[in-house]
């Protein structure tokens, strides 16, 4: 697919029919394959959609492209769907979701075109984001970076140091949209640690926040463009549901790990078509 | 020799602008000669090891070349994980500074000494491990680790280690005077030569040599070295599990006829009663006269 192509694609497409053409292909790619974060990655849907449709041209290897980048690696998934529905890759690529010799597999590979790092181990692709946009900064270059951050990485010491950092250094060209699903592999996050609110800790590091409903793209989309200081990197908290779209797998930690029977499968289809 | 690497980072950014140089809060007095003259590429992220490298990372894929400074500790085992995912992994440009190998931070325990850097690293492909001894060294090869495609950890002494004085250094490919080669790592001249002076006391000659990188190019080197030899005597400031002598017992495997490996070093936790450099290598390094019996068993041994 040509550069022009993958532009048209991004501009031609109505916000939550691309969400939702993210979520169908999600929920067929992991069918198939039997894997799948599937909570995580439905909770990311429109997320992606809204980077697709704000980010310069998101998937190319273009010097001037903003940069996204995955730091909730096991979201893989929602990305492969987005590149395709961005036309970047053709929808047969996603047959090739974790078989052998394959570049798709469960976390992100740099080597796949519309990836810019691998990704996995969390609190780490945030640091990879802040080294970017000081790049881009020390070269007086205009392309923006965006991270999307899941809220189990709040977690993680490393996302914290890659914060302040950003902060000090004024990375305004930096945007992380964390999705504030509630949910991480063993249990809910109010559960299992504490870590206080990020909107307040992130002010504190010197970061412009806004809190936004993380599946109306609309919204999302304002806020990735909206910017009240020029001078601060920006995180936008987008407040998600883990399995959205789906109601049996809605806010169940269970659905990080299980793959779907032909039954859920087809239900879960169902439902997210008639949204 | 951390005012010798700051001095040639500074004056080699003069013509290279994508050189930055981080610091994870360290290097007091030392970075300032950078800080002053490339401000602007100066960056101090913080007591932050991980998150330097992984913002080295996002910077040398957008182009520039990282310098990540701390002590040796710090820089590559607290930081290992994203060593490994990063630079590794993408296969890029980040140079890792570790002051202060062995026990170089004499007085301040176990959490400063650089006794297990090299095992965590070396297993790292694609990653160059450089470990200059002196100014001779450094000036020698600093721009040869600049100019690596890969990542780069560069084990610097806090102060230059002279070589022994009356000791010639054999390079290979002149045939050998002696059944045992004394292979000596970085800082380890000291070391290398009470093990020397050791092993002539009981009547073993031996050939001295030095090694200053452990990379796929230098593992080559030291296979062609040490084909010549009977017994491969290893001598590094690290634990003898992992480190340099486990590396040369590895590449001896792609000879047909391997020598013997010795392995002498760091044989015991270092915790406890500490003192100086000298003193710690003394208490915590196999004894000389440890190493120098089994050489002695081995080549007295009919073959």
């Amino acid at each position: 697919m040509s550069e022009a192509c993958v532009s048209d694609a991004a501009r031609i497409r109505d916000p939550r029919q691309f969400a939702q053409s993210i979520r169908l292909q999600i929920l067929k790619t992991a069918f198939v394959a039997g894997k799948g974060h599937l909570g995580s990655a439905l909770s990311v849907c429109e997320i992606l959609a809204a980077l697709g449709l704000v980010a310069n041209q998101f998937g190319t290897s273009e010097e001037a492209r903003d940069r996204i980048i995955l730091s909730k690696g096991h979201s893989s998934l929602a990305l492969y769907c987005a590149l395709v529905e961005l036309g970047v890759h053709e929808p047969e690529i996603l047959f090739e979701y974790c078989k052998d010799n394959s570049l798709l597999q469960t976390h992100p590979d740099e080597k796949l075109a519309g990836v810019e790092f691998s990704t996995g181990s969390l609190g780490q692709g945030i640091g990879y984001g802040v080294g970017v946009a000081l790049a881009a900064k020390l070269l007086n270059r205009g392309f923006r970076t965006f991270v999307i951050l899941s809220d189990s990485e709040l977690n993680e010491g490393s996302t914290l140091e890659a914060a302040a950092i950003a902060g000090t250094q004024s990375l305004s060209s930096l945007v992380v949209v964390l999705d504030l699903n509630g949910q991480q592999a063993m249990g809910y996050t109010k559960d299992v640690l504490h870590v206080g609110n990020p909107s307040v800790i992130w002010s504190e590091l010197g970061w412009e926040t806004e809190e936004v409903a993380g599946h109306n793209v609309d919204a999302l989309i304002s806020a990735l463009h909206k910017r009240r200081d020029r001078q601060r990197p920006k995180l936008v908290i987008a407040h998600t549901v883990a399995g959205k779209g789906v109601s049996f797998m809605e806010r169940k930690i269970e659905w990080h790990y299980l793959p779907m029977t032909r039954t859920q499968y087809e239900m879960a289809v169902a439902e997210v078509s008639t949204e | 020799m951390r005012n010798q690497l700051i001095e040639a980072l500074t004056a080699e950014a003069e013509g290279d602008q994508r050189i930055v140089l981080l610091t994870a809060d360290l290097g007091y007095g030392v970075v300032d000669t950078f800080a002053k003259r490339h401000p602007d590429r100066f960056i101090n992220v913080g007591v932050a090891e991980q998150a330097m490298i992984s913002v080295a990372t996002g910077l040398a894929k957008t182009g520039m070349i990282p310098y990540c400074y701390s002590i040796a500790t710090f820089a590559s085992l607290r930081a290992l994980e994203f060593i490994r995912n990063g630079p590794v992994a993408h296969g890029l440009p980040v140079r890792i500074i570790g002051v202060g190998p062995g026990f170089d931070y004499e007085n301040d325990g176990i959490t400063h000494y650089a006794i297990d850097d090299l095992a965590a690293l070396r297993s790292q492909p694609g990653l160059s491990i450089w470990a200059p001894a002196d100014e001779l060294d450094f000036a020698k090869e600093f721009i040869v680790a600049h100019n690596a495609p890969g990542p780069v950890y560069l084990r610097i002494p806090r102060r230059p280690v002279t070589p022994v004085p009356g000791v010639s250094c054999v390079t290979g490919g002149i045939g050998s005077r002696n059944k045992v080669l004394l292979l000596s790592f970085g800082d380890a001249r000291i070391e290398a030569n009470e093990v020397r002076q050791s092993m002539l006391r009981a009547g073993v000659e031996s050939d001295y040599a030095e090694s200053f990188w452990i990379s796929s190019q230098s593992r080559q080197e030291i296979a062609g070295l040490m084909s010549d030899y009977d017994v491969c005597v290893t001598v590094e400031t690290h634990y003898e599990a992992g480190g340099f002598g486990s590396w040369v017992l590895e590449t001896a495997q792609m000879l047909t006829s391997p020598p013997r490996i010795v392995i002498h070093g760091v044989s015991s936790l270092p915790v406890g009663p500490l003192g100086s450099r000298s003193w710690l290598a003394r208490t915590y390094m196999t004894d000389p006269a440890t190493t120098t019996q089994r050489v002695v068993t081995i080549t007295n041994r009919p073959s």
